[in-house]
């Protein structure tokens, strides 16, 4: 359990270092999907974890509500990359630029 | 004690991967690396138990979710895609990738099968999905289709 909190937060740090360093509007997007993936590594290791305390029909029913909530998971980061990649090319077309600092027209 | 060496080989491996899509100067080689960062946890899921999560990871995310980036670097005409277009091609690389994913997805799949473990009862998951949750349910769903209608919006748009 201790290297997969170990290993989930190192891959949620290197997201989180992505996020915030690049530039490219498609980096920092797979820097954040780098970040779901590791908060979706942390979730399972602990429901897993957590599931092996109670005894085995407690246990499927626990699984089995954590299984509900990373589907819901599941769903809500394909509505992101849904959403999020056609803004993208949007963006990409109108502004001729992909990168960050051009695209500052919300600064005030 | 083998599975734990393997959770340990998966997560080095998940974090060198990590590394590589973060600091990778070339867009699609990061994207890839990504990829590989998935199947590794992958590798995690069916190591702990969990073949329904590992499907999933593998069909959402290794299928669904990089086709997408490709297609984004693909139509956005990335500048890094066209500066490194005629790069030679690295077949050893290529030979070590198909054989990282034929063994993460053989040894991981094959361990948890072999043990007869199901972590989950998919009977009580469906069931609980759409009566306990069907309002969760409902919103996700409802979620989704309207993220694929903006989706078409803002592509007509152009």
């Amino acid at each position: 359990m201790f290297g997969l909190i170990f290993f989930g937060s190192i891959i949620f740090i290197l997201g989180l270092y992505g996020v915030t360093t690049h530039k490219d509007v498609l980096r920092i997007f797979v820097s954040a999907e780098i970040m779901i993936a590791a908060a979706n590594l942390l979730l399972a290791g602990f429901l897993i974890q957590g599931s092996a305390f109670s005894n085995p029909a407690e246990s499927a029913i626990v699984m089995s509500q954590g299984f509900v909530f990373l589907f819901f998971v599941w769903l809500f980061t394909i509505a992101n990359a849904v959403v999020g990649l056609p803004l993208f090319l949007l963006i990409k077309n109108r502004r001729q630029t992909q990168n960050t600092e051009d695209l500052n027209q919300l600064n005030g | 004690m083998l599975e734990t060496i393997a959770l340990y080989t998966l997560g080095i491996l998940a974090s060198l991967f990590a590394g590589i899509a973060v600091f990778s100067p070339h867009l699609v080689r990061s994207i890839i690396a990504f990829a590989m960062l998935l199947l590794a946890i992958v590798g995690f899921f069916a190591v702990l138990a969990a073949p329904f999560l590992a499907l999933g990871q593998l069909v959402i995310f290794v299928g669904g979710l990089i086709a997408l980036l490709l297609f984004g670097v693909v139509f956005g005409r990335n500048e890094d895609v066209e500066s490194k277009a005629h790069m030679p091609t690295m077949t050893m690389t290529r030979f070590f990738a198909a054989g990282f994913i034929f063994i993460i997805l053989f040894a991981s799949f094959a361990g948890s099968l072999s043990t007869g473990a199901s972590a989950v009862d998919f009977g009580a998951f469906s069931i609980m999905l759409f009566t306990e949750y069907w309002e969760g349910l409902l919103l996700g769903v409802f979620g989704l289709f309207i993220a694929v209608i903006t989706a078409i919006f803002l592509m007509e748009k152009e």
